[in-house]
């Protein structure tokens, strides 16, 4: 029956709003996303904050190269090794009329760091101890430890400033019903489970944007999706599986958005401290047993790219692609021997349904592991489990996850939660590299962080606490009409959507 | 029990035909296939059916999938799993369906009233939620699935059975036989139990039906045995991901499901005429 039901549903259609119509007044476009929002207060969020990015807005901003810009800041600098200085735009309102000062992003942040709100984004910015509102435009921030990613913090959606007096008169529920902001647009309606509406914000201090108004739909399905790209339904969608790639391309409506690496580095991470892969042979062995450039292109049809780095491209921090294990079973079977297993072995590898084709590559991995005499069983585990056991270290001691930078394009949120001994991510433990991220923190000299990622990055090689396997690439699908690309962050600020030429 | 002249024999041999055939083609799988069903070759992915296959210079009949294994090969050695899964939880839920029912008809006081309402309990949890959850729990093995579908399936034995047990509790042989003194366990075994042999082998027929069919559901969803070995829901789920370009990955399993399912309904239904 649930065969039937599925297939039956790859013909559903959503027949509502015709999709980016509008004169010459403004635009009104839909974007499609595989889910609902939840929420829409950006400190207690527990989501994408693809929406709530277009309402409120942080002291720093990415610009259209993904560099950091100024935002609700005009500038900053670092006054002392714990002191960051803000200096606030003037003139700015939140839509309900309240005025956006220093007062204000104190206030957002307060709410976010006070442990009785138990704030779910709270560990993004723990690093703050304080923040100062020294006059009406200028705030000061203090860290408990010398902290180089203060800007970077200060981009990211759990800084977003919200109105003091409102928010705390209608209280965090009510205020993630009803949102306001000071950003380009403000929430119109919201029929919950199917869609959001947002609007322009007419007295927004920035230009104008061009798109008047946006519908975020929820169609789960993605051949749904698809569909409704390709017919005109919608005008963006996000999360295009590999296999519809041809699809949007061969459509005389749509065309297809690359963000190449722009999704997870995803790896087979070993538990280092179980036998047989507490053995640094074990794991350099099973890395040549693997042919990862045949899997990327014959499973995930070039859907990501192979490669040793454990930080993307464009991280700060990324220090080209390095050399790792070449696809050599001779070689690996000689490893396995010298370590004692010149018969291999038996193991479990764990997989799940967050990364792309997840069980097809499970499956090629086991087949090739097979050919140097490593039995895997592959053990898919469903989706709610496995997000309560690996942060418990209760999967497999052979596992699969994927890690990003998640939108602060920076090597820490890349690296630290996956390689420090301790995390609850990481299945890893060697002092050396545990030194190097612990500095990596504290060091406020950015050429000195990148030569520690660089040296982290040589080491963790040589080390193989995993099988090195690839970064995906993202897609999405645009309208012919409109005139936008996806992007590294994975954020999707409406106001640099354009009408096509 | 009485003998009677075979009635509609042709629905009968034809039925019986077609799962003789599915049988014999997924028991003796090796005659029929000589390529390995776990076997990759990701240099040959999605090939359509008939076409030859690049590495070994045969033809690949129904194609190959995904990671280039020959579709025909995991074909019949899935319905080895599909049909060892189906028969052996429709015989253990025959077999503890039917014993609880009978001790909740003859004894309809007390273990009546426990065991029916346990099996109500156990029909207000939809089948498949209650499957999801043991699953997740429990992990997912051949062992697992056979257990899941056998706490899924035990209630539509027992309701059936009690209630043909009530009646049977009030014909003449029997309360004879408890009027002379037998024992309680010789009257259930001796006089009610072989009455309720061709209720028990029609709904067993059914079960299987039902049963490869949700086992299919569960490997749809990720549910069922382990993701490597071959088994006809599975192949439907691999395929899904490529109905637009490679429909023949989910269609072939599909249309395999449909026809052992008609096949054994109309054999049951056949069997249950002749029985009956």
């Amino acid at each position: 029956m649930i065969v039937v039901l599925a297939i039956a549903s790859f013909g559903v259609r959503f027949g509502t709003a015709e999709a980016a119509s509008g004169d010459a007044k403004g635009l009104k476009i839909v974007i499609a996303r595989p889910f609902d929002i939840v929420g829409l207060d950006p400190g207690f969020l527990t989501e994408s904050a693809q929406v709530v990015d277009n309402i409120f807005e942080t002291l720093v901003r990415r610009n259209l190269d993904e560099k950091l810009e100024p935002g609700l800041a005009l500038s900053w600098k670092q006054l002392d090794d714990t002191t960051w200085e803000f200096k606030l735009r003037e003139g700015v309102t939140f839509t309900n009329g309240e005025p956006f000062n220093a007062e204000a992003v104190k206030y957002s942040i307060d709410r976010v760091l006070d442990p009785a709100n138990n704030a779910p984004t709270r560990s993004y910015i723990t690093t703050v101890k304080e923040v100062k509102a020294v006059d009406d435009t200028t705030v000061h921030v203090i860290t408990n430890a010398p902290d180089p990613l203060i800007p970077i913090r200060f981009n990211r959606y759990p800084t977003e400033v919200v109105p003091p007096k409102y928010a705390g008169e209608v209280g965090q529920e009510k205020f993630a019903q009803n949102p306001v902001g000071t950003g380009p647009y403000k929430l119109k309606n919201w029929d919950k489970g199917s869609s959001v509406t947002l609007v322009i914000n007419e007295s927004y201090w920035g230009d104008k944007p061009e798109v008047e108004e946006v519908t975020f739909k929820a169609i789960p399905e993605a051949a749904t999706r698809v569909s409704a790209l390709i017919n005109g339904e919608a005008d963006i969608i996000t999360a295009v599986p590999p296999e519809f790639r041809s699809q949007i391309e061969d459509s005389s409506t749509a065309k297809l958005s690359v963000v190449e690496r722009g999704g997870n580095t995803v790896y087979v991470g070993f538990k280092t401290n179980v036998s047989p892969f507490d053995n640094v042979k074990v794991r350099q062995a099973l890395n040549h047993a693997v042919d990862v450039d045949g899997i990327v292109k014959n499973i995930l049809q070039g859907a990501a790219v192979a490669t040793n780095s454990l930080i993307g491209p464009k991280d700060f921090g990324y220090a080209g692609e390095p050399e790792g294990y070449s696809y050599d079973p001779e070689k690996a079977r000689k490893l396995l021997s010298d370590a004692g297993y010149p018969n291999g072995f038996e193991a479990t590898l764990d997989t799940v349904n967050w990364y792309m084709k997840n069980t097809d590559v499970a499956q090629a991995i086991a087949e090739q592991l097979k050919q140097v005499g490593v039995k895997v069983k592959v053990n898919n585990v469903e989706s709610g489990v496995y997000r309560t056991i690996v942060p418990t270290g209760e999967q497999s001691p052979m596992y699969t996850l994927g890690w990003s930078s998640t939108n602060t394009m920076d090597a820490d949120a890349a690296i630290f939660a996956v390689l420090r001994s301790g995390e609850p991510y990481s299945t890893y433990g060697n002092p050396d590299v545990d030194a190097l991220l612990d500095e990596s923190r504290s060091s406020s000299d950015q050429e000195r962080r990148r030569q520690i990622y660089a040296e982290i990055q040589k080491r963790v090689i040589a080390d193989a606490p995993r099988i090195f396997l690839y970064q995906e690439n993202t897609y999405y699908g645009v309208s012919k009409k409109l005139d936008w690309k996806g992007r590294t962050d994975g954020s999707l600020p409406l106001r640099t959507i354009k009408r096509a030429e | 029990m009485k003998r009677t002249r075979v009635k509609n024999k042709r629905k009968g041999l034809i039925s019986g035909g077609c799962l003789i055939t599915v049988l014999v083609l997924t028991l003796f799988a090796p005659v029929f296939t000589s390529h390995d069903p776990y076997a990759q070759n990701l240099e040959n992915i999605l090939a359509p059916p008939m076409t030859a296959s690049e590495s070994d210079g045969g033809i690949a009949l129904l194609g190959t999938d995904q990671l280039g294994r020959d579709v025909l090969s995991r074909l019949l050695y899935g319905g080895r799993t599909s049909l060892l899964v189906g028969v052996v939880s429709a015989i253990l839920c025959g077999m503890i369906g039917s014993a609880l029912g009978v001790v909740a008809g003859y004894y309809r006081r007390v273990a009546g009233v426990i065991i029916m309402r346990l099996a109500d309990i156990n029909l207000s949890v939809p089948t498949m939620l209650m499957a999801i959850m043991i699953v997740a729990v429990l992990g997912s093995t051949l062992f697992n699935t056979i257990l899941v579908l056998t706490v899924t399936g035990w209630v539509s034995f027992a309701r059936v059975v009690r209630s043909e047990t009530l009646s049977l509790r009030e014909r003449n042989f029997v309360e004879a036989a408890r009027a002379m003194g037998v024992s309680n366990f010789r009257v259930i075994t001796r006089h009610i139990l072989p009455n309720l042999s061709h209720t028990v082998i029609t709904l067993t027929t059914l079960q299987i039906a039902r049963m490869i069919l949700l086992s299919a559901s569960l490997s749809f969803l990720g549910l069922g045995i382990d993701v490597s070995s071959p088994s006809w829901g599975g192949m439907i789920n691999d395929g899904r991901n490529y109905i637009m370009t490679a429909p023949w990955l989910s269609a072939i399993p599909g249309a395999a499901i449909a026809f052992t399912l008609v096949g054994i309904n109309i054999f049951s239904d056949w069997l249950h005429e002749n029985l009956g």
